[in-house]
């Protein structure tokens, strides 16, 4: 620094306007960092008379937690501080630091290396026809700063998104170079093309473990799967998570049916902003693979935000587990979830409830409620489900699985398979504030249930009720921001429900 | 809790050399009398569609010391609601807009307008606008804006009805006042929000697009019918803190316009927090020739 700049630095530093938001209201220090210390040029001066008698300096600095950027003017001829003013959701120009950070982060990155085929920065002389240029984008939904270095490459340009705040790659994309320009790019804009182009739009396979299935985002629906086979035996037709309903019962009838699904033109109010993801299984329950979509507004953990997780789980042994997660905040701590799980079977046959000590099979639609008093066949199994080929128990979760999840206190319905009952995308199922078992697929059953004639093609529903609780050490369904390394990082508390269904040669 | 950002992108100045002048059409909009009816301050009383505990519409006064509100039975009638405007007589219009869910405000009713009269707040149907939609998938939304005319004694409305991600099927229609009936459309446009105004004496129709963020005007001929097709006349692109919102709402100032920009991407959304920012638009940046 000159000595100008650092009498302008020692000036600002001990303004207490200027270091109004240094820290939270529990003393804890936020991220921040001067961007800037430069002569103030005329148009910062408001007052006419300063500008031709006074040596005035500009301090700019950035508060990462806050989003937030501060600028101060002092004058070092009279040694006073001449003005502060915040300014939300907005940034500072970078500093060279910053710069060069980001452009290390970008030419590392293995996605920008395979796009461009080799690391774009550090052979600079063999990728003569590779240029950088540093653009200033948004990262609208994190709120954090970003800048996108661009490579140019023949008659495209490379955009990638550096977030300096997490310091990772926000995102990537191609772009044709015209006279004018590419339009804007944004943190949002490559998430939700990303996400349509590659899962709304087409549907992909994985085959793994003995398991070959179909998945796609849908408009409302969730992450559904179809054709789902296992060891080339059919097992499921479609499973889906049609919606989510949110009730607050300390305002009566207050609440949400909120659809999970596609982030641009769909039904979906909470909506996939990441690609689903396959991961390996390895633990307690057994071996296979993961397939993961989260569900997000952008302002989560804010209140009345949601976060939503929904998993498959299969097994190498034939079993798989369907379930999904609330990851709050929403709009109070007096929140019901029930996730509407649609499950339909390959082919099937019979169903069967453990009641008393038996199987009673049921010959109609209906539905029941997984209560305190329900029994379980060996202390697990709540339902048998024969098809053609196979046979499966039901196992809701009572806490059991390695999860986290406190018990599904579940209503199933089974309904005869219809293709207007559900198999197309679903609008809003029901209401969202129900208290019984008036969740929505009881509209399938009522005013006349219809005899499930043997080897009728039946679909299951599944509604878990998954109470959220703030208190500290029982949060449940819940997530809060904490400040970690003067950064806020989202602390999350998932409530997992769902089924496991285990062959029954297997069990 | 709404937040609404104000950015006052330009300051409102004109040269002499490029001086415009622009005048609303909207001089001669009355507000209802049900306010008084219901008990309510008609100086204070606000009219609202976007309480956060109930759909619909709602009569309130913030200034009252309880935040006094009001629901006639019928105003729940058309679920969400999205904008409104007036007429001469008081009378409200308005139309349904999905929020979060689909529950009280399935696809194939968005396409309604309702009308609230004047005197004793009774909301009901009024025009049935075509369905011109067989999926509603990629596109649950109908009727997204509306404007009264003075002059022609005109509702405006912009509908996107029947568009998908890849198909811009949307309507501007225009409406007589009186009796409901379509006097003109402007076809394939999926209009946000509208106003009409007399920009150096000449009638004209601003039209936001929902599906990017560009403004448009068409101008009318004295009957209020549309003289040609939409121009793009200045965008939103690259301003405000997300840099792609769409035109929601367009009004007109003395030197300009002002305009509410909105997060839009056809889709539901499950937060109360409106992500719309506020900008002041004069008269010189918009590109008329």
């Amino acid at each position: 620094m000159t000595q100008d700049q650092e009498q302008a630095y020692e000036l600002i530093v001990t303004n207490s306007e200027f270091s109004k938001f240094l820290r939270d209201e529990k003393g804890n220090p936020f991220l921040s960092e001067i961007f800037g210390i430069y002569p103030a040029k005329l148009s910062d001066i408001k007052n006419t008379t300063l500008k031709a008698l006074s040596k005035i300096y500009k301090i700019e600095m950035y508060n990462f937690a806050m989003n937030l950027a501060t600028i101060g003017l002092v004058n070092l001829t009279s040694q006073k501080v001449i003005e502060v003013l915040h300014y939300k959701d907005s940034q500072p120009d970078i500093p060279l630091s910053l710069k060069n950070l980001a452009l290390e982060i970008a030419g590392n990155a293995p996605e920008v290396i395979t796009a461009l085929g080799s690391p774009p920065l550090t052979k600079s002389a063999l990728m003569a026809s590779t240029k950088t240029a540093l653009n200033r984008t948004r990262c609208e939904r994190s709120r954090h700063l970003c800048v996108a270095p661009t490579f140019i490459k023949n008659d495209k340009a490379l955009w990638t998104i550096v977030d300096l705040t997490d310091l990772n790659i926000a995102g990537i994309r191609w772009t044709n170079v015209g006279l004018t320009g590419p339009a804007i790019i944004t943190e949002r804009k490559l998430q939700d093309d990303h996400v349509t182009d590659k899962f709304c739009d087409a549907n992909s396979s994985i085959v793994r473990d003995g398991w070959k299935l179909n998945f796609q985002l849908t408009s409302s629906d969730g992450l559904e799967i179809q054709q789902v086979t296992f060891n080339g035996k059919p097992v499921l037709k479609s499973v889906k998570l049609v919606d989510w309903h949110v009730r607050y019962s300390n305002t009566d009838g207050f609440g949400y049916s909120d659809a999970v699904g596609c982030p641009v033109f769909s039904q979906a109010a909470v909506l996939a902003n990441q690609p689903p993801k396959v991961s390996t299984i390895n633990n307690a329950l057994g071996k296979g693979f993961l397939l993961e979509q989260t569900y997000f507004n952008q302002d989560w953990p804010k209140p009345c935000n949601y976060n939503y997780v929904q998993k498959y789980e299969f097994y190498s042994d034939g079993r798989f587990r369907l379930s999904a997660a609330s990851i709050g905040r929403g709009c109070g701590n007096d929140g019901t979830y029930t996730p509407i799980f649609r499950i339909a079977f390959d082919n099937t046959k019979n169903i069967s409830n453990y009641q008393n000590g038996n199987w009673q099979a049921w010959d109609k639609e209906q539905w029941t409620l997984q209560s305190n008093n329900t029994s379980y066949y060996k202390d697990r199994f709540q339902f048998k489900i024969e098809t053609q080929g196979a046979a499966y128990y039901m196992e809701p979760s009572r806490g059991q699985f390695p999860d986290g999840g406190r018990g599904d206190f579940a209503y199933t319905y089974v309904t005869k398979a219809k293709t207007a009952e559900g198999e197309n995308n679903l609008i809003t199922i029901g209401p969202c504030c129900n208290i019984d078992y008036h969740q929505g697929p009881e509209k399938f059953i009522e005013p006349n249930p219809e005899k499930l004639i043997k080897n009728d093609d039946f679909v299951v529903w599944y509604a878990p009720q998954l109470k959220n609780d703030d208190r500290v050490g029982h949060e449940y369904c819940w997530a809060e921001s904490v400040l970690v390394n003067g950064r806020y990082e989202a602390k999350s508390y998932p409530c997992f429900a769902g089924p496991m269904f285990t062959p029954i040669k297997t069990e | 809790m709404k937040k609404i950002i104000f950015v006052i992108l330009f300051l409102f100045s004109i040269s002499s050399s490029d001086a415009q002048s622009i005048r609303s059409d909207q001089d001669c909009l009355r507000h209802p009398s049900f306010p008084k009816k219901f008990g309510f301050d008609s100086q204070t009383a606000m009219l609202s569609t976007a309480e956060i505990h109930d759909r619909g519409l709602t009569l309130i006064d913030p200034a009252s010391p309880q935040k006094k509100s009001y629901k006639h039975p019928t105003w729940r009638l058309a679920g969400s609601l999205g904008g409104m405007t007036f007429d001469e007589k008081g009378t409200v219009y308005t139309f349904p807009a999905p929020h979060v869910e689909l529950t009280f405000n399935p696809p194939t009713a968005q396409n309604i307008l309702y009308k609230v009269n004047p005197e004793n707040g009774i909301m009901s149907q009024w025009i049935n606008l075509p369905i011109n939609a067989k999926a509603f998938d990629q596109n649950v939304f109908g009727i997204l804006g509306i404007t009264f005319s003075c002059f022609s004694k005109s509702i405006y409305v912009s509908s996107v009805m029947g568009s998908s991600r890849t198909k811009e099927l949307g309507k501007i229609y225009q409406l007589n006042a009186e009796t409901g009936a379509i006097l003109n459309t402007i076809e394939n446009f999926d209009g946000f929000g509208l106003a009409t105004a007399s920009l150096n004496n000449k009638w004209l129709l601003f039209l936001g697009n929902a599906r990017t963020s560009d403004l448009y005007s068409v101008p009318l001929n004295d009957q209020g019918a549309f003289i040609g097709k939409p121009k793009r006349i200045f965008s939103l692109i690259g301003l405000g803190p997300r840099g792609d919102d769409k035109i929601k709402k367009i009004i007109i100032k003395e030197q300009g316009l002002q305009i509410t920009g909105f997060e839009f991407n056809f889709n539901l959304s499950a937060t109360w927090e409106l992500q719309q920012t506020f900008y002041q638009i004069p008269l010189n940046k918009l590109h008329m020739n």
